[in-house]
């Protein structure tokens, strides 16, 4: 007996069913990698070097 | 330093290979603007562990063998202190947390050549992330060796710069390879006058005795003096060093300073001849250890454990010499001691002779005391 859904039909619905579970699986894996604050902070040098001041006084305090 | 020379990233090193991997892929950490948060769980040198860490995946033909080499592993130093401690075992001393918070601060990562300055100049990025195919020479060869041999080499230690400094404007590179930075050989050996290590007949083949057109190096034959016993001038030594506290009596805590530094010229019996170390005498340099050198760790491990450690813990110290075969890099053409036969045989001074050995010395250096050669008579 033939099926009342279509072979084209049913690649349709599977499609649709298994993007979102992609778009998130790719959104995961882009977080995963994505370096985009690290970048934006290491590559600003003015922040770079209050960053290294309060290091350095921090260490300072250390040693007292 | 600024903290941008420290921690800044330049922003054409992110269109490099490395740079293009991404932050994370090597440090870790999390991709947030908070910046406590964002360096939660960060790995600060990724390239350490195990001799290579993160560039093992690319860099495999390197760190295989890196990971066994004594820039890595610091072979010589090890050796030094098991045997010198011996018969105690080293896990039933302070000696691997000394040797982890002082002692390891000298091994090389690939990172620390690499990338950034090393360990023991307390880190940061030699030129913003940029990777250094070629280290430079005055940040991080320099930055482990600076007391003796760079010192020397450019003439801040010492009587002169090296001439292959000053004429020649050589680098550390130009005679040492990366090949054996990377690669310790022959596999196993535990000081570096051992390893296969730069020889001066390579760039100098008309030098060696027998073939010379210079009396002075055929008269005195092959294998007889390494060639810084004539060609070096006086060098930089260390006595007293690597000494901070003294605790001989109990609940008595005495600091000592090291001592003036000691700038001499000896030539020593070599008693590590081997294939790449075959010199009857060598240069002989004074190593910065003395016997309560770390008479410290006995007072830290009663702290510590509440139990002091062995009171004898360089138990073995006369084993030895503190007194070693050294690679001076104070070379000139004319030094005083080649000027004639007469300017070396007969100078006492020139030699390690018993009257340079303190009574607090091992007995191990009394091996390497050289006999004085008597005058030629003409």
């Amino acid at each position: 007996m033939k099926s009342p859904f279509s072979k084209g039909f049913l690649l349709t619905m599977l499609f649709f069913a298994v993007l979102p579970a992609l778009s998130v699986w790719a959104a995961e894996e882009k977080d995963a990698s994505d370096s985009s604050q690290c970048v934006a902070c290491h590559t600003d040098l003015e922040e770079m070097d209050d960053y290294g001041a309060k290091a350095a006084s921090a260490a300072a305090a250390v040693a007292g | 330093m600024r903290g941008r020379d420290t921690f800044g990233v330049a922003k054409d090193f992110l269109d490099t290979p490395h740079g293009e991997l991404g932050c994370r892929y090597c440090h870790k950490g999390k991709n947030v603007d908070d910046e406590e948060e964002a360096h939660e769980g960060i790995i600060k040198d990724p390239s350490d562990p195990q001799g290579g860490g993160v560039c093992q995946e690319c860099h495999e033909d390197i760190t295989s063998t890196y990971k066994d080499s004594m820039h890595y592993n610091l072979t010589g130093i090890m050796d030094i202190v098991k045997t010198i401690s011996k018969p105690h075992k080293m896990e039933d001393t302070l000696l691997p947390a000394a040797w982890k918070l002082d002692c390891a601060e000298c091994h090389a990562s690939c990172g620390s050549c690499h990338v950034a300055w090393p360990h023991v100049s307390k880190g940061g990025l030699i030129d913003r992330h940029r990777f250094q195919k070629k280290p430079p020479m005055e940040k991080t060869c320099f930055g482990c060796h600076g007391s003796r041999f760079a010192g020397e080499y450019v003439g801040f230690l010492g009587e002169n710069a090296d001439v292959h400094y000053t004429k020649g404007q050589m680098e550390c590179y130009d005679c040492h390879k990366g090949s054996q930075f990377h690669e310790t050989k022959p596999k196993g050996v535990k000081r570096y006058y051992a390893t296969e290590t730069p020889r001066c007949e390579g760039c100098h083949p008309d030098a060696v005795p027998g073939r010379s057109q210079v009396p002075m190096h055929n008269a005195h034959g092959k294998d007889v003096l390494a060639c810084q016993v004539c060609h070096a001038t006086t060098y930089f030594n260390c006595q007293n060093c690597h000494v901070s506290l003294d605790v001989k009596k109990e609940g008595e805590i005495k600091v000592i300073f090291p001592s003036d530094p000691l700038y001499t010229f000896k030539i020593g019996k070599n008693i590590d001849i081997g294939p790449n170390n075959p010199y009857k005498y060598n240069l002989v340099r004074h190593s910065p250890m003395r016997k309560d050198s770390l008479a410290s760790l006995r007072y830290f491990q009663a702290v510590l454990k509440g139990k002091p450690g062995p009171e004898d813990l360089i138990a073995n110290w006369d084993a030895l010499p503190t007194w070693n075969s050294a690679a001076v890099h104070s070379i000139q053409r004319k030094t005083r001691q080649n000027q004639s036969c007469n300017s070396c045989h007969g100078v006492k001074k020139l030699f390690l002779t018993k009257d340079d050995i303190r009574p607090e010395d091992p007995k191990a250096n009394y091996k390497v005391v050289a006999e004085v050669p008597p005058k030629i008579k003409k």
